[in-house]
């Protein structure tokens, strides 16, 4: 197992795709510091009544698990476009393994670089901010759980895209697939009664990560049930990417 | 030791392969030979675990493709060639390959030697030609310096001299008493490489056979040209040989087969010249080319032409899977 996982990481770092996708990461920084100077520059000259900066993640925080699930839709979806995946299937013992190895590789890359991420926004934003009293420092109750818990969010969204890609075998429908299961729950909420629609955009995943910290307010489940429903997320994405993969002809 | 057993394969209302049954020994070069479509790399994915059999089994050493503990060691691989992703080096290609079989790096360097790509290892493959490409599909499939080899359609896209390298190659690992299975469309090349054949056709087996037994038994009679064809055929008969016109069976003189060998582009108009000063051609078999000169020369029959058929697997082939 540990032999297909060092060939997977290989195969993750040898692609430029890789870092492209990392690149874009990036964006969410200049996301930030621009949302916080807007509303640096609203609390100058209004003073407080408009909306915190805190710590700065909200802005970016539905753009980030996108980029990270597009770099698990690439691990494989690749693969599939050009058809090693069958070379690859057949120098291992089982398709769950080759699975499992490209799961950990990328749950592992998306949890440094988003958690490396999150604390680059968190300090762009707070950089923004200056002295004013609309950031948080990380004395403020959630203020880090919520930093650290975006690095978990990053992987959990990388696993989906992983699992997604398995089932579609294909980069655009995967990432239209991604696009569509991650945000699909805030653009339905509008439409859906209460208190369904709280309970919907409850279950995103920018929002269980801020519900796994414990950021007040951040929708209907404590840490502990946003942990399960984010661990579910990781089981049902790679249970259903094994099924398709075992039972197809590649 | 490759065994197929009653392999049947069926995609919706297509019969991919049927009933399919053979054997492919080790310490021997076989041919696994069929038209396009015939179901060669559906055959051969299959005995790779790729595609799962509707019926029958198809087993390496003696197992399913999933049984095998070390699937790098005793199976290896080329399907496609271009089924490679661009963006690697052929390096990091192969090496990514050899980590999962937990390879010594030391190998990836000796089989980029081997196949020749050692100065290109560095290089992205999307830069490669066909031929480098299909080099390098035959590195992966030696990487795990594996006992069985599948190869599907290994030549195409290779230059003379690399064919003549992988035929080499092959038959090199074949003395060393592995199992060589190549698929392919070309019959001809087969014959120079191979010492099995499996011919198959529609998804069924059509030949088993040794290269050896399939072109003896297609060893064509002896050309023999004469102004006094009618009296030689008879006296011929009479000897006990078989006599057809040349023409009527649609068999080409062997003349015309040299020259549109040889001379593909100018095929279609040489043997019009041939054929006018013809029509006095008879194909005889059951004699040898001398007899059939000592016959004519008894009989005071003149002869401008005796030349043995020698006839080639490619026209063996089509006659096969007609």
């Amino acid at each position: 197992m540990i032999n297909v996982i060092a060939s997977e990481w290989l195969k993750l770092r040898s692609l430029r795709s890789t870092y492209y996708v990392l690149a874009a990461t990036l964006s969410a920084l200049a996301l930030t510091g621009f949302a916080a100077f807007a509303i640096s520059h609203y609390f100058d000259t209004n003073g407080f009544g408009g909306e915190p900066v805190g710590t700065g993640l909200s802005f970016s925080a539905d753009i980030t698990p996108i980029l990270f699930g597009m770099l698990g839709v690439l691990a494989i979806s690749g693969e599939y476009g050009t058809g090693m995946i069958r070379l690859t299937l057949t120098t291992i013992r089982r398709p769950w393994m080759l699975l499992l190895a490209k799961a950990a590789v990328v749950a592992a890359v998306a949890a440094v670089a988003g958690q490396v991420l999150a604390f680059a926004t968190y300090f762009t934003a707070q950089a923004v901010v200056g002295g004013r009293p609309i950031g948080a420092s990380f004395s403020e109750p959630a203020a880090l759980t919520e930093v650290l818990a975006t690095g978990v969010g990053s992987a959990v969204a990388a696993v989906m895209g992983l699992g997604l890609a398995t089932i579609l075998r294909s980069t655009p429908g995967a990432l239209i697939g991604l696009v569509a299961l991650l945000l699909a729950p805030t653009g339905i909420e509008r439409f859906v009664p209460a208190p369904w629609n709280d309970w919907l955009s409850s279950l995103t995943v920018p929002s269980l990560t801020r519900q796994l910290a414990g950021v007040p307010d951040s929708g209907g489940f404590g840490p502990a049930s946003a942990t399960i429903i984010l661990v579910s997320y990781v089981v049902i994405s790679l249970l259903a990417a094994t099924l398709a993969i075992t039972r197809r002809d590649a | 030791m490759i065994e197929v057993a009653d392999l049947t394969k069926v995609y919706g209302s297509t019969r991919a392969v049927s009933g399919l049954t053979f054997h492919v020994k080790p310490g021997q070069v076989t041919g696994f030979l069929g038209h396009n479509g015939a179901g060669k790399s559906t055959t051969m994915r299959m005995i790779l675990g790729l595609h799962a059999p509707t019926s029958g089994k198809a087993l390496i050493n003696g197992v399913r493709k999933s049984d095998l503990q070390d699937p790098m060691r005793e199976v290896g691989a080329m399907l496609d060639a271009a089924e490679v992703q661009g963006g690697r080096s052929a390096f990091d290609h192969l090496q990514a390959l050899a980590y999962a079989g937990g390879i010594a790096r030391g190998r990836v360097v000796q089989v980029l030697e081997e196949v020749g790509l050692a100065g290109a290892a560095r290089k992205r493959i999307a830069g490669f030609s066909q031929g480098m490409r299909q080099r390098l599909g035959i590195a992966v499939a030696l990487l795990g310096d594996p006992g069985v080899l599948i190869l599907d359609e290994p030549v195409n896209g290779l230059d003379p001299d690399g064919i003549r390298w992988l035929r080499t190659l092959l038959r090199s690992l074949a003395t060393e008493g592995r199992t060589v299975l190549l698929s392919s469309h070309l019959m001809t090349e087969m014959s120079l490489t191979a010492d099995r054949l499996i011919i198959i056709g529609h998804g069924q087996l059509i030949e088993d056979t040794t290269t050896a037994e399939l072109l003896a038994r297609f060893q064509g009679g002896v050309l023999v040209r004469s102004p006094h064809a009618d009296r030689l055929a008879r006296v011929l008969e009479a000897a006990g040989a078989t006599v057809r016109p040349a023409h009527e069976t649609g068999v080409p003189a062997a003349s015309e087969t040299a020259v549109s060998s040889a001379l593909p582009s100018q095929a279609g108009a040489v043997p019009s010249v041939l054929s006018s000063q013809a029509g006095e051609e008879l194909l005889v078999s059951g004699l040898t080319a001398a007899a059939i000169g000592d016959i004519a020369l008894a009989n005071s029959c003149a002869v401008h032409e005796l030349a043995p058929r020698q006839a080639s697997l490619e026209e063996a082939f089509t006659e096969i899977t007609k």
